[in-house]
């Protein structure tokens, strides 16, 4: 066999390959999507036929005319090249079948794209536009919405065909994606509910920061509440919801915001991370590069206004491929250092960090595009708020509690945070008003923890404190929210338990406060217990004079031996003596001592 | 919003559960969900995402979801006012117009729609109204969290008051009043949520500081020697590996035993939280501190460099402590001594440390008019020559 016999049988081979192939693939572009009544929604998928213009588009006209150059085929799963001053045209075939609704839509979730228009035959050569995308006023949009969003109107059953115009200033991949207008409006609830509820959720975050600013005045709360208003139009901008809401009719605005929130979000997350985690104290350095980063937000935030948006963009990826790493490093090295915030911080902005590198990775093209990353960005958000909280409670929760303490004092114990001993007295004078006039059952308790000098002479102070905490612990669990107690003196104290009637329900209570006294405090060691005395008054039997009730008490619980069997006591009624024939005569000046008398 | 905001307090009501072990916490989740229920119910989202597939229910739940919140409701006020106190026989109304309102729910089941709404109808009116006139009377009776009730409660009832006049047609039909409702009702779950927040507030708190007491201080709230240690180990560490500028400081109230001996154990407890509130205005957020002993305190500030920025913080703290206590009479004020040593300058073993810093306190006369005081470095000495001439 000749050689040029064989290199012809060879071409003539590849010849018929490449037929074959470019017939199948325009099969493939030509082939009709159906639309049955079957499908309700779904992503339009395969090969789709499309036509890139570099230079000034034709228009709709000049694209639906059958002598215009042919669409391409071209995968959907696959960016578009698109660039500033280019125009994708994309034809769509659509084959209602007699089964299938009229009312279609179509719609994109891309919130950034640039510009996107739908073309529909109305006849006699006419074509029905709906425009949207961001360099249009949301207010212009013919279906104002979070992104693009087209109704599609099949009249009639057999073959449509609809033209898709797109512009974006950088590569993009195009869901297309297509639902009856029922199950669209479904949809569309679905996703108002969705973001309503993440919207909440940072309402509550800068809810909570301001009212911790509120509380503090400190500036670096006002700072903290900047940040939760920062993130929640960051987060906003990004599901298309500022567009539709905040500036809707600001085309400029909304086209830019796509490209400098995001850096603006980033910027204040490195200072706001470097200010929380205090990370200037063990990592200057770092703290240092965090600080010149997060103030860099700014002028790369406007180069995008300054310079070709083409190389803003990737200024601005380079940002945020830097930004969140920075941040997970100085979580990550500050917790090992123990700060406890930086626990809560790394939990919050880990997986805020990986979704946006998987973004970043989209635009490099390291890895395929998926358009719902956008929203796992925004999910990642959501998963920050709780966590956010967490942090900015833990980092200020025992001095902010030690300053509430401090400015409770005139009516509160130091240590214990009970009633102060001025206060209880006044406690007890309205219950013993209310048992005189009303006849309302309460009693009056004081309770002493008899071994608590040796615990203070055997352990020291810091002990002896702990123990009055856990006896303060202890005597809540018999007290209900409302029954005030108060400490009257180092290892006393005292309390109003109102609606007790009689001894039996009393002393049950008591006991168990006694009983769990002799249960060994935890931590300490050799072992410790709280020995309680109790002394009570029931005010149904007898009401004592406001002024001394609580020294009669205190007289009662000094008379218990420290080694008794019986640590609960009631202060008795005096027993009713019989008068003298000679007081009959005369009038006593003494106050009644029973109830109701 | 409405819905977001609800589920969050919803959360957070959990992990306060979660952290205080308080069972009303828990109950105040389901009652932050079962309004975020109704008020989803009411505006017709329940009925669009959770029942579709029923639409019996969905039709019935519009009437049951808010007997069921408003029952929860007045049992949820009932716990937090505790009526049972001091109003025994209103509390048991109360409890029976509450248990009647979730009972109300079973004449949708027994009884026609129209009888069943017509009862729904009224428990509701008399339980809206029983729970405003309760709250009346908290707020009357002083309690603290009346104002916060009332703001919870006043704007539902006149929502309520509105919709029966509607249906009465005493007013004209207005369709943003079931907005204005949904918005009252979602808005008192945040209002009872910090009402119950202020009404448990002290207990939780004691109970976490006692929760804590391993590693914190029952008085002050700052760290116990042992945990400390740790700490001025790492800076030790981090001193000598790094030379990363760390300052160790002991302070002592030297008047405390004074105070104690005359104004007793719980003013001098009072003197030693205001001495904490001074201690933390010199330290930032995350340096450690420590009570040490009865009256000292022992702190580690990282990232002093120098002598002269220690002295300039210590001496605001000294100055602090010359303003009189507020709320004590006679005037009491707080007599701070300081001795400190810059790690990196002078890295004595964390073992001995605190020991060392202690002597120095111990030398430093009550009277002084030098406070603060440094640890210093051993002075180098020179080697005797007679080891190195029996060595060669």
């Amino acid at each position: 066999m000749s050689l040029p016999t064989t290199l012809r049988r060879w071409l003539s081979l590849g010849w018929l390959l490449w037929g074959l192939t470019a017939g199948i693939a325009q099969a493939q572009v030509d082939a009709p999507i159906p639309l049955d009544g079957s499908i309700t929604s779904l992503q339009i998928s395969g090969t789709l036929a499309v036509r890139m213009e570099s230079d000034p588009s034709i228009g709709i006209g000049g694209i639906s005319k059958p002598t215009s150059p042919g669409f391409a085929p071209h995968a959907a799963e696959q960016q578009f090249a698109l660039r500033d001053g280019h125009t994708l045209w994309v034809r769509l075939r659509l084959q209602r079948a007699p089964d299938a609704p009229a009312d279609w839509t179509l719609h994109l979730p891309l919130p950034y794209l640039d510009y996107a228009a739908l073309y529909q035959p109305k006849g006699k050569g006419s074509w029905d536009k709906q425009l949207a995308g961001d360099t249009t006023a949301v207010a212009q949009w013919t279906h104002p919405a979070l992104y693009p969003d087209f109704t599609i109107s099949l009249p009639e059953t057999g073959l449509h065909e609809v033209y898709l115009e797109v512009r974006n200033f950088k590569p993009v991949m195009l869901p297309l994606h297509l639902s009856t207008q029922t199950v669209r409006d479904r949809q569309l609830e679905l996703e108002n509910l969705g973001l309503g509820t993440l919207m909440g959720m940072l309402l509550m975050l800068i809810g909570g920061c301001t009212i911790h600013y509120l509380q503090s005045r400190s500036t670096a709360d006002g700072w903290y509440t900047g940040y939760a208003v920062l993130m929640a139009v960051v987060t906003t901008n990004a599901c298309g919801l500022s567009g539709m809401w905040l500036w809707p009719t600001s085309p400029l605005w909304s086209n830019y915001a796509h490209m400098a929130l995001p850096v603006l979000g980033v910027g204040g997350t490195l200072l706001f991370v470097r200010h929380l985690s205090s990370l200037d104290v063990g990592y200057p350095r770092l703290a240092k590069t965090l600080y010149a980063c997060g103030l860099a937000a700014m002028p790369i935030g406007l180069l995008t206004a300054a310079i070709e948006r083409q190389t803003a963009d990737y200024v601005n990826t380079v940002y945020l491929t830097a930004g969140p790493i920075l941040i997970v490093v100085a979580t990550l090295l500050t917790w090992r250092r123990g700060y406890a915030v930086s626990k809560w911080l790394f939990m919050a902005y880990l997986p805020q960090a990986l979704a946006m590198l998987v973004l970043v990775a989209q635009m490099w093209h390291l890895i395929p595009d998926w358009w719902q990353s956008r929203y796992l960005l925004v999910l990642a958000i959501a998963v920050t708020v709780p966590l956010l909280q967490q942090a900015l409670h833990a980092r200020i929760r025992e001095r902010r509690e030690a300053q509430e303490r401090a400015k409770a004092l005139p009516t509160q114990d130091a240590l214990t945070g009970l009633l102060t001993a001025p206060l209880l007295q006044q406690q007890v004078e309205h219950a013993l008003a209310r048992a005189r006039h009303d006849g309302e059952p309460s009693a009056i308790v004081l309770v002493d923890v008899v071994n608590f000098k040796f615990l203070r002479e055997s352990y020291g102070d810091a002990v002896a404190e702990q123990c009055l905490l856990r006896a303060a612990v202890k005597l809540h669990r018999v007290l209900r929210d409302v029954d005030p107690a108060g400490r009257l003196d180092s290892a006393r104290f005292g309390m109003v338990l109102d609606g007790v009637h009689d001894r039996q329900a009393l002393t049950e209570r008591m006991v168990r406060l006694i009983a769990s006294g002799l249960i060994p405090l935890p931590g300490l060691k050799p072992e410790v217990t709280l020995q309680f005395h109790v002394a009570c008054v029931l005010l149904s039997e007898v009401i004592p004079h406001p002024q001394t009730i609580l020294e009669e008490l205190g007289n009662v619980l000094e008379g218990i031996s420290p080694r008794t069997r019986r640590p609960i006591r009631f202060l008795e009624p005096a027993t009713t003596q019989p008068a003298s024939l000679s007081s009959m005569h005369g009038t006593s000046g003494e106050m009644p001592t029973q109830p109701n008398a | 919003l409405v819905i977001g905001t609800l589920l969050t307090l919803a959360v957070l009501s959990v992990i306060r559960h979660y952290e205080h072990k308080n069972p009303f916490d828990l109950k105040a989740a389901w009652y932050g969900l079962l309004v975020a229920m109704s008020v989803a119910q009411v505006n017709g989202v329940l009925n669009a995402v959770l029942w579709t597939a029923w639409p019996t229910w969905a039709d019935y739940a519009n009437s049951i979801l808010p007997l069921l919140t408003v029952g929860t409701s007045l049992l949820f006020v009932r716990k937090l006012y505790a009526l049972s106190t001091h109003f025994h026989r209103y509390d048991k109304t109360l409890v029976l117009i509450a248990w009647g309102t979730l009972g109300a729910v079973v004449g949708y089941v027994l009884l026609g729609r129209d009888v069943a709404d017509r009862i729904g109808t009224a428990a509701l009116l008399a339980a809206t109204s029983v729970g405003l006139l309760v709250t009346v009377m908290s707020w009357r009776g002083g309690s603290t969290i009346g104002t916060w009730l009332m703001l919870a409660y006043v704007p539902q009832c006149v929502c309520l008051m509105w919709l029966v006049a509607e249906a009465f047609d005493l007013v004209t039909n207005r369709w943003e009043m079931r907005y204005f409702m949904s918005l009252s009702v979602a808005l008192s779950v945040p209002t009872l949520m910090y009402a119950l927040s202020r009404a448990t507030h002290d207990r939780k708190e004691v109970a976490l500081r006692a929760g804590q007491l391993p590693t914190q201080d029952a008085l002050t709230g700052l760290l116990t020697a042992q945990a400390f240690q740790s700490h001025v180990q790492d800076a030790y560490q981090r001193a000598i590996d790094t030379r990363e500028p760390v300052a160790l400081v002991l302070v002592s109230v030297i008047n405390l035993e004074r105070i104690r001996a005359t104004m007793g154990d719980t003013t001098a407890e009072q003197c030693m939280l205001r001495a904490v509130i001074k201690l933390h205005r010199i330290l930032r957020d995350v340096d450690p501190a420590a009570r040490i002993g009865t009256e000292r305190f022992a702190m580690v500030l990282e990232g002093v460099t120098s002598r002269q920025a220690l002295t300039e913080r210590l001496v605001k703290l000294v100055a602090s402590g010359l303003v009189p206590l507020q709320g004590l009479e006679p005037e009491v004020t707080l007599q701070f001594q300081a001795a400190c040593v810059l790690l990196h300058d002078n890295p004595v073993p964390p073992e001995r440390v605190l020991e060392d810093l202690s002597g120095v306190l111990a030398g430093i006369s009550p009277r002084t008019r030098r406070p603060i005081r440094f640890l210093e470095p051993v002075p180098t000495q020179a080697a005797p020559l007679s080891p190195t001439l029996e060595v060669a």
